[in-house]
């Protein structure tokens, strides 16, 4: 398999669930289209490096990762090449789901140690050991983490409900 | 509903939602294949170009005909525009003004990022785009601070187990900008070398510095 045809199958296979990464993380659906873009200008430019079977969706997570982190620290780059896709998510996101502003805040009052933890095994429905590749991290200290976030997750949703109730 | 399942149902977009999108999917191989193409044209398309440079070059040499008023070749058009001013800051930062719009640029980061250690697969090119913003000038002690900023972030963002021995080579590193004499420009940031030692202070510096509260650090002009 060439790297263009390992780059093509990565890409089919994890990019509608890169893209619901990105757009659970940004503010405007539509920027999760540049960060995309910008994801899949990085992986093609280190195609020689993308590994083999499953290790290349946790090799994507992580550029998506870093690509979010540069995106949080400075301003959203316009990609001409994801403009059809920019588009689309801006039209999806006028009927899109009503998120729940209750778990919101309390995932926005944890640190972002807890909530990246917590949003990657909810959201992307990772395991420990998965999420450990992503953030180069050992495999432990990811469940000890995420047993700490769970707790401060829980603590945050039943201080909200006191107050509400 | 406990927590988990809540968290679970907060999120906004579904993933089989997108993939089951056939519009979705069409913008995404739309992406990809562009991603690709956008990349490799200037490659792929090296060789003809050549080629066809080489032959014109072959056709012209055979007739004896020199053209000199034709269009400037790029190379000279990029040395209008030189990396390094030749002006110098006076007082407290005595270093060169460089021409962050120059050509040259790439080259100079690639030397000056060269001894300054990033997470792995991390890079620089957001730093770089932040730089070349044509028409603008910059010191070059801040041009080098930038890079040491820009690095202090990465760690801070991506601490992987390389951290602790990434933070004790930056405290070894030291800024290249020389003055008009040719003397070694001290940086005017000494705060900048706590976080290079210390985790604790490192998460301070981020504090400030990093995230939402980077900005590219020193005068343009």
């Amino acid at each position: 398999m060439t790297g263009e045809q390992r780059f093509e199958a990565a890409v089919r296979r994890d990019g509608p669930a890169l893209l619901g990464y990105l757009t659970r993380r940004t503010d405007a659906p539509e920027d999760a289209a540049d960060l995309l873009a910008e994801v899949f200008a990085t992986a093609w430019r280190r195609v020689a490096d993308l590994p083999p079977g499953d290790e290349a969706r946790l090799w994507l997570y992580g550029i998506a990762r870093r690509t979010l982190a540069n995106h949080r620290r400075g301003r959203v780059r316009r990609h001409r090449l994801a403009a059809r896709l920019r588009e689309h998510l801006a039209a999806r996101a006028d009927g899109g789901d009503d998120p729940d502003d209750r778990v919101r805040d309390a995932l926005r009052a944890l640190s972002d140690r807890d909530r990246e933890v917590l949003t990657l095994t909810a959201w992307e429905q990772m395991t420990p050991a998965e999420i450990a590749v992503v953030l180069d991290l050992d495999p432990g200290t990811v469940r000890a983490r995420l047993s700490r976030a769970r707790a401060r997750l829980r603590a945050a949703l039943e201080k909200a409900d006191a107050r509400a109730g | 509903m406990n927590s988990y399942d809540e968290l679970r149902a907060a999120a906004r977009t579904g993933d089989g939602a997108l993939a089951a999108d056939p519009e979705v999917r069409a913008a995404l191989d739309e992406l990809a294949g562009r991603t690709m193409a956008a990349r490799r044209t200037p490659r792929r398309r090296a060789v003809p170009i050549l080629a066809a440079a080489a032959a014109t070059a072959a056709v012209l040499c055979g007739v004896a005909v020199l053209q000199h008023d034709g269009p400037r070749p790029a190379a000279v058009t990029q040395r209008a525009s030189p990396l390094r001013t030749g002006t110098f800051g006076g007082g407290a930062d005595g270093s060169e003004w460089l021409n962050l719009g120059s050509p040259g640029l790439p080259a100079y980061l690639d030397d000056a990022t060269a001894r300054v250690p990033l997470p792995s697969g991390t890079g620089w090119t957001a730093l770089r785009r932040q730089f070349a913003s044509d028409g603008e000038r910059m010191q070059e002690t801040s041009v080098q601070l930038n890079i040491v900023r820009y690095a202090l972030c990465a760690w801070h963002d991506h601490p992987g187990p390389r951290i602790d021995n990434a933070l004790k080579e930056l405290t070894e590193w030291r800024p290249t900008a020389r003055g008009a004499h040719g003397e070694i420009v001290p940086p005017r940031d000494p705060d900048l070398l706590r976080p290079r030692a210390d985790r604790a202070a490192l998460a301070a510096y981020a504090a400030a510095q990093c995230g939402t509260n980077w900005r590219l650090a020193g005068a343009r002009r």
